[in-house]
């Protein structure tokens, strides 16, 4: 599957909805990034959204530098936190 | 040239706007809007975006029992253990009353105007509860018998579940029941986890567990149910994971979202009272939501990790009909 990526602010509700989601792939990332399937129904939803269009390797850096952000607030967190509450992994844009 | 009708025996349906109710599946119409043919098909489930959180926050306890009366309560904000508490429309949230401690990952039942909080991590754990009335919270007389976080629990605020969930040293399996003034145990469950899947408007007499991380092995694809007096093994997830949204009774309920090894996951299941079906997937990969909702069809998850604390809000939804436009490719 071929995917498009951008950065869009999500405003909340029917900034995706029911139907929609049944017409393209979209996965939603740190950093407002969001992969979307490479069709004219996704095309059309990165209009909508106002989508800034990214490559991948730049999508990529804005979620590699919000997970290290995550990473990094979790490291500074207590060890009673910790037992809760599993280290941020890192994410491979698909 | 053979007609509809004299194939048929009845001439096709002109409608002004789409049909909306399960009696459409399967019936063809004119759409006399839109100058097209259509037809509906069984819905599929999808999750669709709603309003965010007031506060981000992971660890967040949710409660309601439909999709737009969901109460979001507590759990661990940037700047540290919570008290807020937010109410739900179905399109935005609202402040409301906070609660009288904050916590993080309790156990809650019961509505938006009858709810109740039980135990979380303060820290420490606690067996605290408290009750909401749609605008206030209240520190009950009453407190479970365990003190324990990562738990969920089930039902009304006048009978109400409890299963599982996280003490010091460990996860265990003890199952209390709530009759509306005490916590009495019953038998637990036969695996110990947290941090599970519950069928949140299941009763004390009809429960449903699953997932949930299980020390120290990670997490588990293990369902029980419980009929009252005793819990079964019945079919295992799909996916193993913890940290679920999650909605239904016994025989309808949706897992969505979670944490495994991988990293949070958007893998969402359906139980229809017999088996385990992945359905359509959340847009955002989170775990430790809240949730409110209906059972399979009809579910809100908000908060979580993502990996960062998260205020987004996705809610699912089987619709009653799929409504298609007939075409010639």
């Amino acid at each position: 599957m071929a995917y498009k990526y951008c950065t869009a602010d999500n405003w909340g509700k029917d900034f995706f909805t029911h139907d929609e989601r049944l017409k393209f792939y979209l996965s939603g990332q740190p950093g407002n990034v969001w992969v979307v399937g490479d069709n004219s129904d996704g095309e059309a939803w990165i209009t909508k959204v106002s989508g800034v269009s990214k490559t991948k390797a730049e999508a990529q850096a804005i979620v590699d530098a919000e997970v290290v952000i995550a990473k990094a607030n979790y490291d500074s967190q207590s060890d009673e936190y910790k037992a809760n509450h599993s280290s941020p992994t890192d994410i491979t844009l698909p | 040239m053979a007609t509809y009708k004299g194939i048929k025996g009845f001439e096709v349906q002109s409608l002004a706007s789409d049909p909306t109710t399960a009696s459409s599946v399967g019936q063809l119409y004119y759409n006399t809007t839109g100058s097209v043919f259509k037809y509906g098909t069984v819905g599929v489930g999808a999750w669709a975006s709603g309003g965010a959180l007031n506060t981000a926050r992971t660890g967040v306890t949710g409660f309601g029992r439909t999709q737009s009366t969901a109460v979001a309560a507590g759990g661990t904000a940037p700047g540290g253990i919570s008290n807020a508490t937010e109410k739900y429309d179905g399109t935005s949230w609202a402040n409301s009353g906070n609660l009288s401690a904050a916590k993080e990952t309790a156990a809650s039942f019961g509505t938006s105007t009858a709810g109740v909080i039980a135990g979380g991590n303060v820290p420490p754990y606690t067996a605290v509860v408290e009750t909401f009335n749609g605008s206030v919270w209240s520190t009950s007389p009453a407190t479970m018998n365990t003190a324990r976080n990562l738990i969920k629990g089930a039902g009304l605020s006048t009978a109400g579940l409890v299963a599982g969930g996280g003490t010091t040293p460990g996860y265990v399996t003890n199952t209390e029941s709530f009759n509306g003034s005490s916590f009495a145990n019953v038998t637990g469950t036969n695996t110990a986890r947290a941090n599970y899947g519950m069928a949140s408007q299941g009763t004390p007499t009809a429960g449903l567990v699953w997932g949930g991380g299980v020390a120290p092995t990670g997490q588990t694809v293990n369902t029980e149910k419980y009929n009252g007096s005793s819990w079964t093994e019945v079919a295992n997830l799909n996916t193993s994971r913890e940290g679920f949204a999650n909605a239904g009774t016994q025989t309808s309920a949706i897992g969505g979202g979670g944490s495994n090894p991988g990293g949070n996951v958007t893998n969402t299941e359906s139980w229809d009272g017999t088996s385990w079906s992945e359905v359509g997937e959340m847009a955002t990969a989170r775990t430790l939501m809240g949730s409110g909702g209906l059972g399979s069809g009809s579910m809100t998850g908000f908060g979580g990790a993502a990996p960062s604390h998260s205020a987004l809000t996705e809610e699912w939804t089987v619709p009653d009909v799929l409504i298609k436009t007939v075409t010639t490719s």
